[in-house]
C-alpha cells in the first residue's frame, strides 16, 4: 500500500515536470512579446528592452526554464507581470472558490447522472428511457457557454430565481454548478445505464432474485455497487474536463476562481499566472485520479492496489 | 426410500415459448412431472432440451421480455406458483423453493461478503436479525462442510475457490429449509473430485432437510449417481420418465437408448491394448519430444514492480509422442495441463527443450517463426469463442493458408473446400458466419482450420468438453478417422476421464505442474499406482445406478496454490518404471 502510494507520488512528480516543460515551451513559442504588453503601446524600444532584461526574457530558453523550475521547487511560482503580486498568493486567494464550484458540480453530475441512468436502465426501451437518453445526449453535445447563457437567460433574467453572477451565497452557486455538471450528467447517465443493464444480466443478480430478494434490494444493494465502478474511475478523469470547463463557466458567471484568473492572464500573456494555474490544475487532475484509484478497492474488494 | 408421500411440487402441462425474430417459438411442450419429499428427480437432456428454462419458469425467473409460460401449472402446497403475483412469489423463492446454478464463479455477488449474502436471506424470509442470523448462517456453512466457516463469513467470493463457492451457494439455498431445491447443473463447472464431494454433500443434506431435489444435468454419470427417478427430455419434449434403474438398464425410447450408448464410460476399454496407427516403416524419431518443460509466471509487486512471487505452472515435464499416437494429459484445474499445451504452441514463455520431428523448436522459432508453427496446431475448448464472429467460416479456415502464403487464392479456396468436406461439413456453407452453426459444427470448423497447414501434431485442449454427448461422440470419431488417415498425433488435454480412456494410447496424469503417472492407457486406467490417479478415477461418476459408490463426506480437499516465493525450490518427482511402459512418481 505505502509502496503503491510512493510510486504514484513519484509518477505524479514526473507528470508535473512534463506539464511544466510543455506549457513553458508553448508559451515561449507564442508569437507575442510579454515585454511589449507590459510596457504598453507608446513605450520606446529601450523601455521594452529594459523590461525584457529585468524579467530575464532575453535569456536563452533552457536558462529561462531552469530559473523557473528552480524557484518553483522552492515553492515560488514567480510574480505576475501585470498584477504586481505573487502568483502563489493570487492562486491561493482564488482556489477555494474554484474548488467549491468543482465539488458542487461533481455532486450535481453524480446525482443527476446516476439517477437518470438508473431510471433509464430499469425502464429500458420504454418512452421514458428514450426521452431521458435524448436529454442526456443534448447535455453531452451542448457547448458549455451555450448552456451557461441559456440557464442565465431563463433562470436569472426571465424567472429571476437566481442572481445573474457573482459569488457568496448558495443561490450564486446553483447556475454555475448546473452548467458545469450538465455535460458530466449526460456522460454519467449514459454510462450508468449501459453499466447497470450489463450488471442486471449477471448470474449473481439471478441468484439474488432466486433468493427472493425484493426488486428494490436487487437493484440498489446487488446491482448498483457493481455498476458504479466505471463511474468512479470516470470522476478522476472528469476533474480534467472541469479544469477546462471552469475557464469558460467562471467567465460567464463572473465567478472569482482560478478559471477567471487564467482567462485574464491568457488575454495579457501573463506567463507566470498561466504557468501557475496550469500546474495547479495538473495537480488537481493527478490527485483526482489518485483518489479515484484509492476509493475503488472499497467499492470492489477484488481490486488490489499494487 | 419407500415412504414417499404425496408430491410436494407438481408440474402439470407446462409449456413455454420464447420470442424470436421469426415470431414465437415453443421451447417447452407439455412437461409434467412431480417430486416428493426426500426424493431426487433428475431432468436429463442435452442443450436446447428445455430442461433449464422449465425450472426457471417454476421459479418465476423467466426473462419477462423474451419468454412466457403459455400454459400449465406448478403446484406447491396447493398454490399454483405460475399464477402468483411477483410480490407473493418473492416470499416463496429462496424460502419454500430454492435454486442453485451452474456457474459458482459468477453466481455470488463479488462486492458483498459471504456473510451479507447469507444473512439477507434470513432477514427477508425469517425476519432474523444480527447475532441470530449470523449464528444460523455459520451453522449452515458448517453443515456444508466449508472449512474455516467462521472466517468465510467476512470473506468475499473471489477469495474462495469454485468448489467452496458452490458450497456457499448450497448453504444459501438451504438456509430456510426449502421444500424443493432445484439444482441446475450444480457440478458441471467443477473438477471431478470436487464434484464427487458436492454430490455427496447434496445427498446428505437432502436427507437431513427433508427436501425434494430436482437435479438438472446433461451428465448421465451424475444422473446414475443421484437420481431416484429420471425424466429424459429432448428438444422441448418429454421423452421418457421412470425409475433410475429402468432408464439405464431398460430404456424404452430410442433417444434414451442413444443417449446411454453414446455415453463415454469409464472402463469401456478395459482389456483392450492401445495400438497406435503408426505406419509401418516409419522412423522411430518421436514426432514430439518434450524434455524438462518448465513454465513459470512472474507476479510483480513492491516499489519497483519487481518479481516478488512466481506461479509454478509446469515443472520439468517430459514426454514423447510418436506418429499416429494420442497422448492425453489429465488432471484438475490448475494442474498445468493447459499451460503445457500452450507452451507447445509457443503461446507462453517456456524453458526446457521441445523437439518436433527432431528439430529444436526454440532454434527453429528463432530462425523462422512462421514455418516453425506449421507442424503443431491447436483446437480450443470453446467453439463459440474461438471463431471470429465477423468472418465467414470459409475465411477462417483459409486464413492459416493466407498467413503462411501457401498457394494463390484459388488454390487456397479449393483446399478450404476440401478441408470442409473432410470434416463433414458442406462446402456450400463456406460463406456463412460462425453463429449460423451449432456447437458441434463449429468445432468441426476449428478442426478444419487446424488441419489447413498439414500439421504433425494437434493439441486439443478440452476440445469436446463443451459439446453434448451425442455430438461429442461424432467429433471424437472424426478425430480418430483423421488420425488413421493422416497419421496425426494428438496431445489431448481433458478433465473427463471417460473420454480420455476412449481416445488415448497413452495417458499422463498431472498434479501441481508435474506428471505423477504416465504410461499406456490400459496400464494407467486398470492398474493406477499413484494415489492421485486413484482418487481421480474413483471420483468419476459411473453411469450405472447399480454401481453407486459409497462415499464418505470429506470437507473441501483443495489443490494447494502453485504461487511460491522466489526462493522456492520445487521438489521434483522422480518417475520410476513400475512395469513396461508405465511410469509412476515416487
Amino acid at each position: 500500500m505505502y509502496a503503491y502510494l510512493f510510486r504514484r507520488v513519484l509518477q505524479a512528480a514526473l507528470i508535473l515536470l512534463g506539464v511544466s516543460f510543455i506549457t513553458f515551451t508553448l508559451l515561449y513559442l507564442v508569437p507575442a512579446d510579454p515585454a511589449r504588453q507590459i510596457a504598453g503601446r507608446s513605450a520606446t524600444a529601450q523601455t521594452v528592452e529594459n523590461i525584457r532584461v529585468q524579467l530575464g526574457l532575453n535569456l536563452p530558453f533552457y536558462e529561462q526554464y531552469w530559473r523557473y523550475l528552480t524557484s518553483l521547487l522552492q515553492g515560488d511560482f514567480g510574480r505576475s507581470y501585470l498584477q504586481k503580486s505573487e502568483v502563489g498568493e493570487l492562486i491561493a486567494a482564488r482556489l477555494p472558490a474554484s474548488l467549491l464550484l468543482m465539488v458542487s458540480a461533481i455532486f450535481t453530475e453524480l446525482v443527476f447522472g446516476v439517477l437518470i441512468g438508473v431510471v433509464a436502465a430499469i425502464k429500458r426501451d420504454s418512452w421514458l428511457d428514450k426521452v431521458l437518453m435524448v436529454l442526456s445526449f443534448i447535455g453531452v453535445s451542448a457547448p458549455q457557454f451555450v448552456v451557461g447563457i441559456l440557464l442565465l437567460y431563463v433562470f436569472a433574467v426571465q424567472l429571476q430565481w437566481f442572481p445573474i453572477g457573482g459569488y457568496g451565497t448558495f443561490a450564486h452557486l446553483v447556475l454555475p454548478s448546473l452548467t458545469l455538471g450538465v455535460l458530466g450528467a449526460g456522460w454519467y447517465s449514459r454510462m450508468m445505464r449501459s453499466s447497470l443493464i450489463d450488471v442486471l444480466t449477471q448470474d449473481y443478480i439471478r441468484t439474488a432474485k432466486a433468493k427472493g430478494m425484493p426488486s428494490v434490494r436487487v437493484i440498489f444493494r446487488h446491482a448498483l455497487p457493481n455498476a458504479l465502478l466505471p463511474i468512479i474511475a470516470m470522476i478522476g478523469i472528469d476533474i480534467g474536463f472541469f479544469m477546462s470547463g471552469i475557464v469558460v463557466v467562471e467567465s460567464v458567471f463572473g465567478w472569482p476562481g482560478i478559471g477567471q484568473l487564467a482567462w485574464q492572464a491568457i488575454q495579457r500573456i501573463d506567463i507566470p499566472i498561466i504557468m501557475g494555474v496550469t500546474l495547479v490544475s495538473a495537480c488537481a487532475i493527478v490527485l483526482g485520479n489518485l483518489v479515484a484509484d484509492l476509493v475503488a478497492p472499497f467499492v470492489d474488494p477484488r481490486i488490489k492496489l499494487k | 426410500m419407500s415412504q414417499h408421500k404425496s408430491p410436494i411440487l407438481d408440474v402439470q402441462d407446462l409449456s413455454i415459448s420464447v420470442k424470436t425474430d421469426a415470431g414465437e417459438k415453443s421451447v417447452v411442450r407439455n412437461f409434467a412431472y412431480h417430486v416428493n419429499a426426500q426424493e431426487t428427480l433428475c431432468i436429463a437432456g442435452e442443450s436446447g432440451s428445455g430442461k433449464s428454462i422449465s425450472s426457471l419458469a417454476i421459479m418465476g425467473l423467466l426473462p419477462k421480455t423474451s419468454a412466457r409460460v403459455s400454459s400449465g401449472k406448478a403446484i406447491l402446497d396447493g398454490t399454483d406458483l405460475l399464477q402468483l403475483p411477483e410480490q407473493q412469489m418473492q416470499h416463496i423463492r429462496g424460502n419454500d423453493i430454492a435454486m442453485i446454478f451452474q456457474e459458482p464463479m459468477t453466481s455470488l455477488n463479488p462486492v458483498m461478503t459471504i456473510g451479507d449474502q447469507l444473512r439477507e436471506v434470513l432477514r427477508f424470509h425469517k425476519s432474523m436479525q444480527g447475532a441470530a442470523a449470523n449464528k444460523h448462517a455459520l451453522e449452515m456453512l458448517e453443515a456444508v462442510r466449508l472449512s474455516e466457516a467462521k472466517k468465510r463469513l467476512d470473506q468475499y467470493p473471489h477469495e474462495l475457490s469454485g468448489g467452496m463457492r458452490q458450497r456457499v451457494m448450497i448453504a444459501m439455498s438451504l438456509l430456510c429449509s426449502p421444500k424443493v431445491l432445484i439444482a441446475d447443473e450444480p457440478t458441471t463447472a467443477l473438477d471431478v473430485t470436487i464434484q464427487a464431494q458436492v454430490l455427496t454433500l447434496m445427498k446428505e443434506l437432502q436427507r437431513e432437510f427433508d427436501t425434494g431435489l430436482i437435479l438438472i444435468t446433461h451428465d448421465m454419470g451424475v444422473v446414475a449417481e443421484m437420481a431416484d427417478r429420471v425424466l429424459v427430455v429432448n428438444q422441448g419434449e418429454m421423452v421418457e420418465m421412470g425409475d433410475v434403474n429402468s432408464i439405464f438398464h431398460a430404456p424404452k425410447a430410442s433417444y434414451t437408448q442413444k443417449l446411454i450408448s453414446d455415453l463415454p464410460k469409464l472402463g469401456s476399454m478395459a482389456g483392450i491394448e492401445p495400438t497406435p496407427t503408426a505406419k509401418v516403416g516409419q522412423t522411430t524419431i518421436p514426432v514430439l519430444d518434450v524434455q524438462d518443460l518448465t513454465v513459470r509466471f512472474d507476479i510483480a509487486g513492491g516499489l519497483l514492480q519487481r518479481t516478488i512471487k512466481r506461479v509454478h505452472a509446469v515443472e520439468k515435464v517430459s514426454f514423447q509422442l510418436q506418429a499416429g499416437e494420442t497422448l492425453s494429459l489429465v488432471g484438475e484445474s490448475g494442474c498445468g495441463k493447459s499451460t503445457t499445451g500452450r507452451a507447445l504452441l509457443n503461446l507462453v514463455d517456456w524453458q526446457g527443450r521441445i523437439y518436433v520431428e527432431g528439430e529444436d523448436l526454440r532454434i527453429s522459432h528463432k530462425r523462422n517463426q512462421l514455418a516453425a508453427r506449421r507442424k503443431i496446431q491447436m483446437i480450443f475448448q470453446d467453439p463459440y469463442a474461438s471463431l471470429n464472429p465477423r468472418k465467414t467460416v470459409g475465411e477462417l479456415v483459409q486464413e492459416p493458408l493466407v498467413i503462411h502464403k501457401i498457394g494463390n487464392d484459388i488454390e487456397q479456396k479449393e483446399k478450404t473446400a476440401q478441408l470442409f468436406e473432410r470434416v463433414g461439413l458442406d462446402p456450400i456453407h463456406l460463406t456463412r458466419y460462425p453463429h449460423e452453426f451449432s456447437g458441434g459444427q463449429r468445432q468441426r470448423v476449428c478442426i478444419a482450420r487446424a488441419l489447413a497447414l498439414n500439421p504433425r501434431v494437434i493439441v486439443a485442449d478440452e476440445s469436446v468438453s463443451a459439446l453434448d454427448v451425442t455430438v461429442q461422440a461424432q467429433v471424437l470419431d472424426l478425430l480418430a478417422e483423421l488420425q488413421d488417415e493422416l497419421g496425426l498425433s494428438y496431445v489431448f488435454i481433458s478433465h473427463d476421464m471417460a473420454v480420455v480412456e476412449k481416445v488415448s494410447h497413452r495417458v499422463g496424469v498431472m498434479y501441481m505442474g508435474q506428471i505423477v503417472e504416465i504410461g499406456a492407457r490400459d496400464k494407467v486406467f486398470e492398474n493406477p499406482q499413484h494415489a492421485y490417479t486413484k482418487s481421480l478415477l474413483a471420483a468419476v461418476p459411473i453411469p450405472d445406478p447399480k454401481k453407486r459408490k459409497k462415499r464418505s463426506l470429506i470437507s473441501g480437499l483443495e489443490i494447494p496454490s502453485p504461487v511460491h516465493e522466489l526462493s522456492f525450490k520445487p521438489t521434483l518427482l522422480k518417475l520410476v518404471e513400475v512395469e513396461q511402459n508405465h511410469f509412476v512418481a515416487i
